[in-house]
């Protein structure tokens, strides 16, 4: 019975997590991406499928499941990218260590988030990055110590420090993945990031308050993110643009989402037992990926017509949205004066934590 | 293989699991407050999401539109990409046999119009799902 139980269980899991249908397909597209970092340069570097990888590097990615939605929708603001994690070469090859979490088949507790297990896992880059949607590896912050960094990620490994499905920040016992890596470069002698806000939406801090994680602050993935550093991306998606496509595409509902009288019925949908993406959401997203395919030559990361194009399509396809926000569209500089770097996010420095 | 094909699925979650996989769990139960925020959107609902058409997104970007857009971008730009983007915008603008495709279909139930491409899905989505 109790075998049984578990297959049950696990079967369970595994169809709510897998959520919306995906692509098992493993990663069949590397983008060429400017080489504005000297990453070739700075030893000990390898060359990896063309990629220059060494130790200490940040891993950033994007996942096909719909709970990459939600994560997108809990900080204050929309960034790209919903997980973080830290490349480490051992042996001549380049492992992906990042901290996760899971259901736990027994016991079940009450409290949602009880029933969470995890610590860092380990696996190779390619098996890490087959199934996700799309992957950069950037540089950390210049002067770091990457194999500090490297280090780090191996102790906590090495320790089996547990998933922390609160996301509690001031306790390390027990960490978050973001956690994780800000913790990683911090040993590395990188200036530490602050917390950033949380959105306050009405009908996101319900679900929050169910789950029991903190209403007022996150630490997003895209903190550790600086296009200037990207030293490789990846992914199934078959050009770079349309991966910038599939972002705005989530910023488009994200913003929508943020206005006070949404609720998260209108773009999640409760299925028994699973909450899944609404179809029509799903299909905006990936609809939105392609609207590039006949224009040559593609767009580039930060190119702003991505932006203004998906704003264009949400608003043909819902209706006309809100007015954005005022914040500019990224890599504007880009178009404006090619050689400027594109800096999505500046990170944030703190020295309060 | 489809053990491994598995394990990779089961591994390639987000750092955490939320509401999606814990309402699987019988033991933790949704509350009813909960259960409102996550009812579908009723008709008089101010609902952003509500489809109210279904675009072809191949069509969507015009070509000639985007040339358009790229002779305003800023000169040293322009200058620099202005005579290959409008030679591809030109053929893919000759490429095009319809204009854009844009189909009204009913408030919510989200169909796929007969004269779009098919929505993306697993097999065809460009491997994106």
């Amino acid at each position: 019975l109790k075998s049984l139980l578990l297959r049950a269980l696990g079967l369970a899991a595994c169809v709510v997590t897998v959520g919306c249908s995906f692509s098992t397909r493993q990663t069949s597209h590397f983008y060429d991406v400017p080489e504005r970092v000297p990453a070739r340069q700075l030893p000990p570097t390898i060359d990896f499928e063309g990629m220059p990888l060494r130790s200490g590097q940040i891993v950033l990615s994007e996942s096909p499941y719909s709970t990459s939605f939600m994560f997108s929708l809990i900080p204050a603001e929309y960034h790209y990218f919903t997980h973080a994690a830290i490349l480490v070469i051992d042996r001549g090859e380049p492992w992906v260590y990042e901290m996760t979490g899971e259901i736990s088949s027994f016991p079940l507790y009450e409290r949602p988030l009880d029933n969470i297990n995890g610590k860092v896992l380990r696996r190779r880059l390619m098996d890490y990055a087959g199934p996700n949607l799309y992957v950069e590896i950037v540089e950390p912050p210049p002067g770091t110590n990457a194999e500090r960094i490297a280090e780090y990620a191996r102790e906590v490994y090495r320790r089996d420090v547990p998933f922390d499905p609160y996301f509690r920040f001031d306790d390390h016992r027990s960490l978050y993945c973001t956690e994780f890596v800000e913790l990683a470069l911090r040993s590395g002698g990188a200036a530490p990031n602050s917390l950033g806000p949380a959105s306050q939406q009405r009908s996101l801090a319900v679900a929050k308050r169910w789950l029991g994680v903190p209403m007022d602050e996150a630490l997003p993935a895209a903190y550790f993110y600086d296009s200037r550093r990207t030293v490789a991306a990846l992914g199934q998606f078959p050009y770079r643009a349309a991966a910038a496509a599939y972002f705005e595409a989530k910023r488009e509902i994200y913003w929508r989402l943020q206005q006070p009288d949404q609720r998260l019925g209108f773009i999640f949908r409760l299925d028994t037992t699973n909450i899944e993406l609404r179809p029509e959401i799903e299909r905006f997203a990936f609809n939105a990926a392609r609207l590039f395919d006949r224009i040559e030559p593609k767009p580039a990361w930060g190119d702003p017509r991505i932006r203004a194009e998906v704003r264009r399509y949400a608003d043909a396809t819902f209706g006309p949205g809100p007015a954005a926000p005022s914040d500019q569209a990224p890599g504007a500089a880009v178009l404006s004066a090619a050689p400027v770097p594109y800096a999505y996010l500046p990170p944030r420095v703190s020295t309060a934590r | 293989m489809k053990r491994k094909a598995a394990r990779i699925r089961a591994l390639q979650r987000p750092c955490f699991v939320t509401a999606a996989g814990l309402l699987a769990l019988a033991c933790v139960k949704v509350t009813p407050e909960l259960k409102a925020e996550l009812a579908p959107a009723t008709p008089t609902e101010h609902n952003l999401f509500r489809v109210r058409q279904e675009v072809d997104p191949h069509f969507f970007v015009n070509a000639a539109r985007f040339r358009s857009a790229v002779a305003t971008l800023d000169a040293g730009i322009a200058t620099l990409d202005a005579a290959i983007v409008v030679d591809a915008a030109d053929a893919a603008f000759r490429d095009q046999s319809s204009p854009p495709s844009a189909t009204a279909v009913s408030e919510d139930s989200g169909a796929t119009p007969a004269d779009a491409s098919p929505a993306p899905t697993t097999a065809d989505a460009g491997g994106l799902r």
